[in-house]
């Protein structure tokens, strides 16, 4: 119930709140004093306190507020998500329809932001996106808004993990899935919470028919005690009455690609992603890109975790074409192990690799072993095409020549090195040794084919 | 040296108006709008003479700041979704909906953006839940002609095609 003793306020046709609401608070000041260089100044001090509430209404005790403001050029004020307000101060020209003329020029709704319509849709019933759209075809886009492509961005202000998490009774989960997304970017660098992720995993799910291509970056703030409440991984309710009870395998038959980037703080959420990644099926999956950031003691069960998923993924596909690995801003021994473990499991779960044409192996890499070329041997036929090495990262040593020799001597397939990325600079820098020298020109020798800079390389070191 | 909470609490802020006019407010009414409190957490001193410019006309941030003034002591109702009813005084009670009933549509949009770009979520939903009243009972003729849409007007085909995509609304397919 509304406090009676509380001021109403009044609305007002004019617009002008200043002189009738005798409770408003703010007081306006009339007209600002110039400063000296003319321009109106945003240092203006208000001398006039003409409300008596602030004096009568003291701040109460113990409370605690927050400290007075000193910057004057404060931090950016627009989260990224959606754009600065538009203000307009005078109405935008628009065309006039001649049925009304005291109608307003122009279709206010359509000048907000797609996502803050969407705001006002979702308070709407479902049925109500039918009338819309067939009210102007303006409206019908943006209803089906999420139709091809569906670009999330979750950054830190968490005004579009609020806006998902109205799913639950409006039409917005309706309109994803009556959209089916057939492309999908989902960046959530900028953290989410559990029940969030939930969701937009089952906005991910809920396209699984004709998803195509996904970008998933997962990022979770340890959220300590959250899992508790979401203990067997279930995903909502209206989400298991379409897939199940949370745990059956969901296919994406025509997801051809998929970018999984993950960072996280806590193994909680690790497993909680993870587990619901590890239920999906892609059996058409051609380009698989997979780039690790745990980091830490975590990194072991994390490694653990990831190249479990990966490996499901690789498990009930036959179609693989590239596969990249990679950490983050990461390396190091542990990190290495990792990051080539991932490759080891794609390599190892996957049925055949007929058709795989490309290894690139990103920072925190290195060179991949005999074995993996092996058994990539061992799970293609004769006429499968040559396989490409690429390297992100990858520091052209001694040893790494020589070890690239071996596999290149020893190599059941064809095997292409990409010379463009390797990094060449110890090998220009410093003397080599004699001994090397043969099998170092021979490596040479094979990269020099795309590379100008080996070659001239070559001539420096005879 | 800390400041002490009840002189902390009497001290005001300086916010203008992409204008250039300067209301001065409580804190406690201040950080009602998530931004404007990033803004003074941000500030590592405090100093009465600084003033906080602000991106909205003078009429939209004084509506605001009346917004943030009166829900600082009383905490907005939470609305529904989807909305039961048009009568938002059943909803959020007699002072929102008094708040919100503002003549001027374009006042109503401009809140919209203010309450977003200030971050002050149940502004934010009381004016879409407003905005959503007006459309919820609307045939696609009265939306036109409410919001003044051009005739954009779909083929047949385009029709046909639409209903089809959204046959999920609505039982046995779209009317």
């Amino acid at each position: 119930m509304d406090d009676p003793d509380l001021p109403s306020p009044v609305s007002h046709s004019d617009g002008d709140l200043s002189d009738d609401v005798t409770f408003l608070f703010p007081r306006r000041v009339p007209s600002p004093i110039a400063r000296p260089d003319g321009r109106r100044g945003v240092e203006v001090l208000s001398e006039i306190r003409t409300d008596d509430r602030t004096t009568e209404e003291s701040p109460k005790p113990g409370t605690r507020m927050p400290r007075l403001p000193l910057h004057p050029h404060p931090p950016p004020l627009s989260p990224s998500l959606f754009p600065p307000p538009k203000c307009p101060t005078s109405p935008p020209s628009t065309r006039r329809t001649t049925r009304n003329r005291n109608l307003p020029t122009h279709p206010a709704l359509l000048l907000l932001p797609r996502e803050l319509t969407l705001l006002v849709f979702a308070l709407l019933p479902t049925e109500t996106v039918v009338v819309l759209s067939r009210a102007c075809r303006s409206l019908s886009t943006l209803c089906r808004l999420p139709g091809s492509h569906a670009h999330l961005n979750f950054d830190r202000s968490r005004k579009l993990e609020r806006l998902v998490l109205l799913h639950d009774a409006t039409p917005w989960r309706d309109i994803f899935m009556a959209g089916a997304i057939r492309q999908a970017t989902i960046d959530m660098g900028g953290g989410i919470s559990v029940p969030a992720l939930l969701m937009v995993l089952s906005l991910i799910e809920a396209s699984a028919p004709v998803l195509t291509d996904l970008s998933l970056h997962l990022w979770l703030p340890h959220t300590g005690g959250a899992l508790a409440m979401h203990s067997g991984l279930q995903r909502p309710a209206e989400v298991r009455r379409d897939h199940g009870d949370g745990h059956s395998p969901i296919t994406f038959p025509q997801l051809r690609s998929v970018t999984l980037r993950e960072s996280f703080p806590g193994i909680d959420d690790l497993s909680l992603a993870l587990a619901s990644l590890r239920q999906w099926r892609l059996p058409a999956l051609e380009h698989m890109s997979v780039t690790r950031n745990t980091q830490g003691w975590l990194a072991s069960v994390a490694d653990a975790k990831t190249r479990a998923c990966v490996g499901v993924w690789a498990a009930h596909t036959s179609h693989l074409k590239t596969v990249r690995v990679a950490s983050g801003r990461l390396e190091g021994p542990q990190v290495e192990v990792a990051v080539m473990g991932a490759v080891w499991d794609v390599i190892d779960r996957a049925p055949r690799l007929d058709w795989l044409e490309e290894i690139e192996l990103g920072h925190g890499a290195r060179l991949v072993d005999y074995d993996v070329i092996a058994l990539i041997h061992k799970k293609s036929s004769d006429d499968r095409p040559p396989l490409a090495l690429r390297f992100a990262s990858l520091q052209l040593t001694e040893d790494v020549i020589t070890a690239i020799d071996r596999l290149l001597t020893a190599s059941p397939l064809p095997l292409h090195i990409d010379a463009q990325s390797l990094d060449l600079t110890r090998l220009v820098d410093h003397p080599l040794r004699p001994s090397l020298l043969p099998s170092i020109r021979r490596v040479l020798r094979r990269l020099a084919c795309d590379a100008p800079c080996v070659s001239t390389l070559i001539h420096s070191k005879q | 040296m800390e400041t002490a909470p009840m002189e902390t609490e009497q001290r005001l802020v300086k916010l203008s108006s992409s204008q250039g006019d300067v209301f001065e407010v409580e804190f406690g009414t201040a950080c009602y709008a998530d931004v404007v409190k990033q803004m003074i957490d941000f500030t590592s001193e405090s100093s009465d003479a600084e003033t906080i410019p602000l991106n909205l006309k003078t009429t939209v941030l004084e509506k605001v700041l009346q917004y943030c003034d009166y829900h600082r002591d009383n905490e907005p109702k939470e609305i529904p979704k989807p909305l039961p009813t048009t009568n938002l005084g059943e909803i959020v009670g007699d002072w929102d909906a008094a708040f919100i009933n503002v003549d001027d549509e374009n006042m109503l949009y401009e809140l919209i953006l203010a309450a977003n770009y200030l971050d002050i979520k149940p502004l934010l939903d009381l004016a879409c839940a407003k905005a959503a009243c007006a459309i919820k009972h609307m045939t696609p003729d009265a939306i036109r002609e409410h919001f003044n849409l051009q005739p954009e007007q779909m083929t047949p085909e385009e029709e046909q095609e639409m209903l089809e995509e959204l046959k999920w609304c609505t039982d046995g397919g779209a009317a």
